[in-house]
């Protein structure tokens, strides 16, 4: 289950970020006129999501699609409003971010599984599985440094999906790489979807939205603009 | 592809109600998420000691033979400026370069915690952001172990043995690890905030190096009645816990442990209140 109740987030601006503006905001005085370089990303989202629900978030480009994502994940804290989650929550993100870059393949498999929530017997199970997954073989004895895109896109992809969450969190993730490695993603993230009570895919493709999800929550400028039926919302937002 | 099993045994004691993952009453996390961050900060820890020892061909012996090379260079010199026995104060410098390492490395690698971590921390949930610090000092930690070693046995060489004394070493070391975990957070979280703070932070610790008796004996502060100098210097105390079991075979003295505990209390305290405020902000100022 996830209840968000008003959220609202709104970015500090460049502004905030100079050694006399903290300071002066600390005690209480704005120094800089408000709103300088301040971006509110969401204006008041109300949205509950119950167990078995599949929601597809669409809307423009900067609308605040990836930001709902990361509120409901807990790593934006939204500036007003309450988020409840229930369960375990992942999110899987389009590029992957955060390896260690002087580290081999199979280090970055441990590290990141223990991130994404495994345990350190789990992850010594699993990592084998993760590594043949990954098809990198011996690349994966390079420090990642010297992996290209597609490689640490296969590497996040295979450690991230090694999880069965309650609540799966996609954007822009339908599957990565080639051809014949796409296939094989898709199935594996299937799996994960097929597991999760809850799925909230953050997607561009009206067709894939519409093969996986029912219901549909249109954003723009912060604001759900429209909720319903995958149909109804996929139609009004492409005929607009 | 073998079947995936489900994940986190805890998920099973099951739907825990996070508020965004950060329930009200632990601002600083929830118990799982501090265990599983143990685990977390020793598994990166292990990475950047791998890669710091590994890079290089005397590799692990660097942690030990760099700050000897420093101290017999120094102390070579220093001993004659200060007229100091060469035995007595090649230990001594040794010792107190290898805790005042810890020191710095403490505040400088703390200072860029969470901005090296700004990939995990904008893309990984539910994973406590004490973690990145906690790697570090880590990491830390265990080349001021490896140095501890090297410094009892120079003071071995030098005439100094083992007494029952230098047990009291490994309650002082736990002190020394806290306050090296307490710092690293503040470090972080204040140059997250302010990047201007790391230089300067670099100018505090510069100062304070030559304010404390690192280089040169205690004692010269007191000849020149600078006594408060010592006083209410914290890192004099606190240097002084693993200095007087182990090179002098004394108990350190009440004052020291008492001067010590004062000092780990304040900046734990402040530590986990920088940590409270920028839990919910952390990740905007990356």
């Amino acid at each position: 289950m996830i209840h968000l109740d008003g959220i609202t987030l709104t970015f500090p601006g460049k502004g905030a970020r100079s050694l006399r503006e903290r300071i002066s905001s600390t005690f209480g005085v704005k120094t800089l006129p408000a709103g300088r370089g301040e971006v509110t990303a969401l204006r008041g989202i109300d949205l509950r999501v119950r167990h078995g629900e599949h929601v597809g978030v669409i809307g423009l480009n900067g609308a605040g699609k990836t930001t709902l994502l990361k509120v409901m994940c807990g790593i934006y804290t939204p500036t007003s409003g309450r988020v409840t989650v229930e369960g375990d929550i992942a999110c899987l993100f389009e590029v992957a971010t955060g390896f260690e870059m002087e580290a081999t393949g199979w280090q970055n498999i441990i590290t990141r599984g223990l991130l994404v929530g495994l345990s350190r017997r789990e992850v010594r199970e699993r990592t084998r599985e993760i590594a043949e997954f990954t098809e990198l073989g011996d690349a994966l004895d390079r420090p990642v440094k010297t992996y290209s895109a597609g490689m640490f896109l296969r590497l996040a992809f295979a450690v991230s999906t090694s999880i069965l969450p309650d609540v799966l969190l996609l954007d822009e993730v339908v599957a990565a790489g080639d051809q014949r490695f796409h296939e094989k993603a898709q199935r594996r993230l299937q799996q994960m979807v097929d597991h999760a009570s809850i799925l909230v895919l953050v997607s561009h493709s009206m067709e894939t939205i519409r093969r996986m999800c029912q219901r549909v929550v249109w954003i723009e400028k912060g604001l759900v603009r429209m909720d319903g039926s995958a149909e109804d919302v996929i139609d009004a937002y492409t005929t607009q | 592809m073998t079947p995936l099993a489900p994940t986190r045994d805890e998920g099973g004691a099951g739907a825990a109600s996070a508020s965004a993952a950060r329930p009200r009453s632990e601002p600083l996390g929830t118990r799982q998420e501090h265990l599983r961050s143990l685990s977390i900060a020793w598994q990166l820890a292990r990475l950047d000691l791998v890669r710091r020892y590994t890079a290089t061909m005397l590799g692990l012996a660097w942690a030990v033979a760099s700050p000897l090379l420093m101290a017999a260079v120094i102390g070579l010199v220093f001993a004659r400026l200060f007229g100091v026995p060469i035995a007595e104060f090649l230990p001594y410098l040794f010792l107190n370069l290898t805790l005042w390492s810890f020191f710095v490395a403490c505040l400088d690698s703390g200072a860029i915690a969470f901005i090296a971590a700004e990939g995990y921390i904008k893309q990984i949930p539910r994973v406590a952001f004490f973690t990145y610090p906690l790697r570090m000092v880590f990491a830390a930690f265990v080349t001021l172990a490896l140095g501890l070693v090297a410094a009892a046995i120079v003071s071995f060489v030098f005439g100094n043995r083992p007494s029952v004394y230098w047990i009291g070493i490994l309650p002082a070391l736990g002190v020394w690890f806290l306050f090296g975990f307490a710092i690293a957070c503040i470090s972080g979280v204040l140059n997250t905030a302010v990047r201007d703070f790391q230089y300067i932070q670099s100018v505090g610790v510069q100062a304070l190096f030559y304010a404390t008796p690192v280089m040169f004996p205690a004692d010269l502060l007191v000849e020149h009645g600078l006594q408060w100098m010592l006083t209410y210097n914290p890192l004099y105390h606190l240097m002084m816990l693993v200095c007087v079991p182990l090179l002098i075979n004394e108990p350190a003295t009440l004052p020291h442990w008492i001067a010590a505990a004062i000092t780990l209390a304040a900046v734990s305290a402040f530590a986990i209140f920088a940590m409270r405020v920028a839990r919910p902000r952390l990740v905007y100022w990356l």
